[in-house]
């Protein structure tokens, strides 16, 4: 048991490796690692999905327990004690906004970045992804609260940006840099000038790449909750705060806090099955050779 | 040999992602529930009231109506208190015709917006929790504090019915700093406790209640039978989180943070000798892991029946009693934190209600306050099994019959004798129940606790040095 190639017909050159007991046992090895790979992952998900049935003793229960009569109490008390639609339409807005102006923003300025070498310049705005969200908080509050503006869409979009703008720039760098200087250069030959060769050649190329850095900076932003606390009021809150609301002085509430988490996770989750595919390529494509 | 490297590289991948997996799906640890505050100073003296006397009820120009149309902002901490009061926020609007924003959240997430706002200057915050032993220096040195003595003297705006000298001496202190000004309203108090399962000492044949320190070693050592997972004791142990519990077994010590000339005393002998006995208890008698143990880990085992005594808060007791998250709501008992040498004098300490200095509605927001903290309220949170401080509540005939009476005798006991420090008095309050916390875990890993000690101890002197004098 030698191998942990999945596919037998690459161990030819040795007859015994296709012995059928070896080949048993190496799929059997192969599938117990993949399991304990995917347990961890599996099971703080699993965990969470158990939590939000559970009603408080049993969360709190020593040893866990493993079977128990589920409630759905948890799932009425997060729609009864917080305004969910409107978190979630928050979360939504603020998401799909601060990922389409990252987009905007971003992918002219990683195909520049990548086409006329301005390392400083990325190195700058990697820098301002290094920075401590928090330290932005205060200026941001001055800022935006003498413009009148906290609380509103437009100022949470913004500060999510400086989340989701660095990470399109730098994963977008890599793949506009692995597409032939060639192809750009043919099409100003035959007349585009650098702004049509960027949109129609370059573009559709790296579309891979795009939704991969739209998935991510979407997920981050749907995640962030720091800049949310401070910088929305009761009507912008997004989602991550709801889950805090199950935190209190002298509880946690566990059963409702696995319950929001778990509402949180599924739009997520959900939109992920659906694009995976393309995900999976362009973090590959991008990424390792970036 | 290209499969077999492969083999090696994929078990290496699989125990460090197994190893960091596991150690991310561990128990998330939940915010740190600062402790119940108290006022850093010694007995911050009740001040001086100016008292709007109530028995006359004289005509003044008082009207609930003034502010009519005016608009509150009010920042609080998810507590019992809180979410008490929340449900009666439209009879306040309707009261006043005052529009008030109600935000409630966790407490470090609390603290980390306020502050932020606060610190930027524009915040648009009137009235917020606060505790003053925890951040009432340096709150007051930024002048964050509306002065609320000042505003319970203006007659003009504060209701006869009001009676500030309804609260208790004890609770106004722990809302008053050392330079006397009153910087908020306290909404109950809580003490240091033994919160306690009835149902163990009766198993292990101890006896109900202990009342000394020895009592209580002697009810651990019956109660505990790690194999069964049952333990005698249960307090924090984790760093930090544990110096303001530790704070009612150093006065029963005798000793305290600072001596008689406000200087560092971390290695007086009673301090020292109150370490190593908290440090005993967890190490011998507490749950396994006791530098991971903070008010949850001990709650979850008390709610689930596997505590005997557990020292912290008695805000806690309340869960204790409540079948929805206890199994033992029948055999819960309390008692204030044990006798010592030194006696009996468990800290106290509150979370009060402030406003905003740079609040543009500070007599809306003293409505407010007025509104939440009268009597009616308070007897409506006293009759919720919140321990408010106005005397007419725990006097009055409804809570007197409906109250767990271990409950008032304690609670009465620690109002007269409680001292308010439970932290540090200086500015820096984190830094210095970080230093102490090194200490306290020290100590209940059986290390020489005594070398921390001294090194604690010059850090507290430090940062004694560094706190300013409050005006």
């Amino acid at each position: 048991m030698g191998s942990l190639t999945s596919m037998p017909q690459s161990s030819r050159h040795r007859s015994w490796f296709r012995h059928p007991i070896i080949v048993g046992l190496r799929t059997i090895v192969f599938y117990a690692l993949l399991i304990l790979l995917w347990f961890p992952f599996f099971f703080v998900f699993a965990w969470m999905l158990m939590g939000a049935f559970k009603n408080q003793i049993q969360n709190t229960a020593i040893p866990p327990l493993l079977f128990f009569t589920p409630t759905l109490a948890n799932f009425e008390t997060v729609f009864n004690s917080n305004p969910m639609v409107q978190f979630l339409l928050n979360s939504t807005v603020v998401g799909v906004g601060a990922t389409l102006l990252a987009l905007i923003f971003g992918l002219p300025a990683a195909y520049a970045i990548a086409r006329y070498r301005q390392q400083r310049l990325a190195t700058a705005i990697l820098v301002a992804r290094i920075m401590p969200g928090i330290s932005y908080l205060v200026p941001w509050f001055i800022m935006f609260s003498q413009l009148k503006l906290v609380g509103s869409y437009f100022t949470l979009i913004m500060a999510h940006l400086i989340i989701t703008l660095p990470m399109t720039i730098w994963l977008m760098i890599g793949f506009f840099e692995d597409i032939p200087r060639e192809l750009d250069e043919a099409a100003l030959i035959d007349g585009c000038n650098p702004f049509q060769a960027f949109m129609q050649i370059s573009l559709p190329l790296t579309l891979p790449g795009i939704s991969a850095s739209a998935i991510l900076s979407f997920i981050y932003s749907w995640n962030n909750f720091m800049f949310s606390l401070v910088l929305a009021n009761q009507d912008t809150r997004t989602l991550p705060v709801a889950v805090f609301s199950f935190i209190s002085y002298t509880q946690v509430d566990w059963g409702g806090l696995n319950a929001a988490a778990t509402i949180i996770t599924l739009p997520v989750l959900i939109m992920i099955l659906f694009v995976q595919k393309q995900m999976v390529r362009g973090l590959t494509l991008g990424s390792v050779k970036g | 040999m290209k499969r077999s490297s492969y083999l090696v590289m994929a078990l290496v991948l699989v125990v460090s992602l197994v190893l960091t997996a596991c150690g991310a799906a561990g128990p998330a640890e939940p915010t740190k529930p600062a402790e119940p505050t108290k006022s850093v100073e010694q007995p911050a003296q009740p001040t001086d009231v100016p008292a709007p006397t109530a028995e006359s009820a004289p005509e003044t120009s008082f009207d609930w109506q003034m502010k009519k149309g005016e608009k509150l902002r009010v920042a609080m901490v998810s507590q019992p208190w809180t979410k008490f009061l929340e449900p009666y926020i439209p009879e306040f609007k309707e009261l006043t015709g005052i529009d008030i924003t109600y935000e409630i959240l966790p407490e470090d997430q609390f603290r980390q917006k306020t502050t932020t706002e606060f610190t930027a200057g524009t915040s648009d915050v009137d009235v917020f929790l606060s505790m003053a032993a925890q951040e009432g220096i340096k709150y007051e040195s930024a002048g964050w504090y509306e002065d609320i003595g000042k505003l319970a003297a203006n007659t003009e705006i504060t209701d006869p019915n009001f009676d500030i000298n309804d609260f208790t001496a004890s609770g106004l202190g722990t809302a008053t700093l050392s330079n006397g000004k009153l910087i908020g309203l306290p909404v109950y108090l809580e003490f240091g406790s033994l919160l306690m399962n009835k149902a163990l000492f009766e198993q292990a044949g101890v006896p109900y209640p202990p009342q000394t320190l020895e009592d209580v070693e002697k009810a651990a050592a019956a109660i505990t039978d790690k194999d069964a997972g049952i333990y005698g004791w249960c307090a924090r142990g984790k760093g930090a989180a544990g110096t303001s519990q530790f704070a009612s077994i150093m006065y029963a010590f005798g000793s305290g943070w600072v001596d008689a000339n406000g200087k560092a005393n971390l290695l007086d002998p009673k301090w020292l000798d109150a370490m190593a006995w908290y440090g005993n208890m967890l190490n011998k008698y507490g749950p396994p892991g006791a530098s991971a143990i903070h008010w949850q880990q001990c709650q979850d085992l008390v709610l689930q029946g596997k505590v005997g005594m557990w020292l912290d808060a008695s805000v806690f007791f309340a869960n204790l009693l409540d079948p929805a998250v206890s199994t033992i709501a029948e055999t819960a008992g309390i008692a204030v934190a044990p006798e010592g040498p030194g006696g009996r004098n468990p800290h106290v300490a509150s979370w009060h209600v402030s406003i905003y200095s740079q609040s543009k509605h500070k007599e809306a927001a003293w409505l407010f306050l007025q509104w939440a903290l009268g009597k009616e309220m308070v007897l409506k949170a006293q009759l919720a099994n919140i321990t408010t401080v106005r005397t007419s509540a725990w006097e009055s005939p409804e809570f007197q019959k409906a109250g767990n009476q271990e409950l008032i005798d304690a609670f009465t006991y620690a109002m007269q004798n409680g001292n308010p420090g439970w932290n540090p008095p200086v500015l820096a309050v984190g830094e210095a129940r970080d230093a102490i916390g090194v200490v306290i875990i020290t100590a209940h890993e059986g290390g020489d606790f005594k070398a921390e000690a001294a090194k604690a101890n010059t850090k507290l002197q430090e940062l004694i040095d560094a706190t300013p004098e409050l005006k």
